[in-house]
């Protein structure tokens, strides 16, 4: 019998979607992107400036068309031993959840359909260097390691509750879990700094997560091979990561118990075209090798973060175009613009590319 | 353990609350400023080359060039006009329209605790700028820094600017390669803090 788009996302989520010839279908896949979602954990990418739940001033980078925390100003915690008493946590209860959920539009979507994907930003790591500074906060982590944990535990306590929010007012089957700890080599801090103050509260979450009846999708960007099967331990569900990391030998040590959401490598590319070493039919290319070379085996599901540029559209084109022809559809391909679900596609497209650009640019850039 | 090899110990644990009272015994016990300070350099190349093999990472990093800058301000005030503590001056900045500056805030640190007398400029500094300061301060090599691929051509702009104006120019950041930072006329290109230093002493003594 055949699947339902959702129902092999679903399958995907499960670890049982293994052939490796087939990709989930997009069709089925419906974000619920950061400035979607109404919660106030970071500021909306489509504002030039505002603070977030915990006061923490964000700012455009107009580089990206997203918001960052405000580099220029001082921050809120100088000391993460004065977090009990500067660190004011939001109080949920006074927060407008059906309002908010309302507003992201998922009473229009077919749940039967489709799978909610709620992307869910600011983990514990994130959310002490947006409050201290990351220079600080990582030395924070070396010199004053039980107090960066116990300020992560009361960050979980509240999170945990937050979940609980979640579950009731937009009852997502995947949260993407943002927490990002890697640079382009490696982790930020050691593998043993990321297993004592920070494994226990990724498990914790993934814990409240399945007790919720959600999936757990951790995001990391940056190389974090050293990590990965520690994502396997603690029972998380999918990893989004990038494909700097060596996704085919990731798989073999994980054995099929980990999904890979993989950001495409689209900054090798940009930077390769920019360079003159490349030009687009070899983007294409790189794209369509890439997604074929990672999907043997299954476990794998490409995912494009595109900047607003030319090349990275094109990117986002071809990774839609490749994903679908590799759509889960028994005995065929299937090919975009064939497609009675090609609005759908391009509404998740859509919803990546409206993440990364600046208002004024999203309604003459929108991806036809 | 003379006190000078301990003070290049702690550096390179990051003992920041005891690095600035060794380097105070040091002296008390006769050793020369210059010499107090050329420990704690090696201490931090150290450092550097352990961060770049990835046996240590980036808090290690920060804690030990913190440790160190404790311990050079108590030099301050014994080098003031002795030119031969410094291997010259090096202007940084995060290219125009980036506000990033986590890398390049590594790279200046490390610079610093490498002998280098650094100009900070920030983020999101126009090429000219980068440019103006240069001359000002007859920089022997001057660092530009971008994140994202949509700031690189901002990068490429202020290198070729720099290179017109007859710098020594080094760049990095996420995006960049070895290939782009060729492209651009750059005369260096560094992958990681640690490496920075190395290529930043390479190109001041070319």
């Amino acid at each position: 019998m055949t699947m339902t788009p959702k129902e092999q996302w679903i399958k995907f989520y499960q670890h049982e979607y293994t052939s490796g010839k087939t990709l989930p279908d997009l069709t089925g896949f419906h974000m619920v992107s950061h400035d979607m979602t109404g919660l106030c954990d970071r500021v909306k990418n489509t504002l030039d400036y505002g603070k977030d739940w915990f006061g923490v001033e964000w700012v455009k980078d107009s580089s990206m068309g997203v918001v960052i925390p405000d580099p220029r100003v001082n921050f809120i915690l100088e000391d993460v031993s004065d977090w009990q008493e500067v660190v004011k946590f939001p109080d949920l209860d006074s927060f407008d959840f059906e309002a908010a959920a309302k507003n992201s539009g998922l009473d229009q979507v077919d749940r039967s359909q489709k799978l909610i994907y709620f992307s869910l930003t600011m983990g514990p790591f994130e959310r002490l260097h947006a409050l201290m500074g990351f220079e600080q906060s990582l030395m924070a982590l070396l010199s004053d390691p039980e107090e960066c944990d116990a300020f992560f535990t009361a960050f979980m306590d509240w999170r945990c509750k937050l979940l609980d929010k979640i579950k009731k007012y937009y009852n997502p089957d995947v949260i993407m879990y943002h927490d990002d700890i890697g640079t382009q080599n490696d982790l930020f801090f050691s593998p043993e700094t990321w297993r004592t103050l920070m494994k226990p509260h990724l498990k914790r979450a993934t814990d409240k997560l399945h007790e919720l009846d959600i999936f757990m999708e951790y995001h990391s960007c940056g190389k974090i091979e050293r990590v990965v099967p520690d994502l396997v331990e603690i029972g998380v569900d999918a990893w989004q990561g990038q494909d700097i990391n060596d996704i085919m030998s990731l798989k073999d040590i994980t054995n099929g118990k980990l999904e890979f959401h993989t950001i495409l490598d689209f900054q090798k590319i940009l930077t390769s075209c920019d360079c003159g070493l490349i030009d687009i039919s070899d983007a294409r290319a790189f794209v369509r090798s890439s997604i074929e070379s990672n999907m043997k085996g299954g476990h794998y599901m490409p995912w494009m973060q595109p900047f607003g540029d030319e090349i990275s559209e094109i990117m986002t084109q071809e990774f839609v175009k490749v994903s679908m022809e590799y759509a889960g559809l028994p005995g065929g391909q299937r090919n975009i613009g064939e497609s009675e679900g090609e609005e759908a596609l391009l509404n998740v497209v859509n919803t990546m590319a409206s993440s990364a650009l600046p208002q004024s640019e999203r309604d003459q850039d929108r991806i036809k | 353990m003379s006190k000078i090899q301990e003070v290049k110990e702690m550096v390179a644990k990051g003992k920041t609350k005891l690095v600035a009272g060794l380097v105070q015994e040091a002296l008390d016990e006769g050793a020369q400023p210059k010499e107090i300070l050329d420990a704690m350099i090696e201490s931090m190349g150290v450092v550097g080359d352990k961060f770049s093999t990835g046996e240590i990472f980036v808090p290690e990093m920060l804690i030990a060039a913190k440790a160190m800058s404790k311990g050079v301000d108590v030099l301050k005030p014994l080098l003031a006009g002795d030119s031969s503590s410094s291997l010259g001056t090096c202007v940084i900045g995060t290219v125009a329209g980036d506000l990033h500056d986590i890398g390049k805030n590594l790279v200046s640190m490390m610079l610093e605790s490498a002998g280098f007398t650094m100009i900070d400029l920030g983020v999101d500094v126009p090429a000219e700028k980068f440019v103006e300061v240069a001359k000002e301060n007859n920089a022997v090599v001057v660092a530009a820094s971008g994140l994202l691929t949509t700031t690189m051509p901002a990068l490429k702009q202020t290198s070729l600017a720099l290179k017109e104006a007859g710098f020594t120019v080094m760049v990095g950041g996420a995006p960049v390669t070895p290939e782009y930072a060729a492209e651009i006329k750059a005369d260096g290109y560094a992958p990681d803090a640690g490496s920075a230093v190395t290529k930043a002493k390479e190109l001041i003594k070319a």
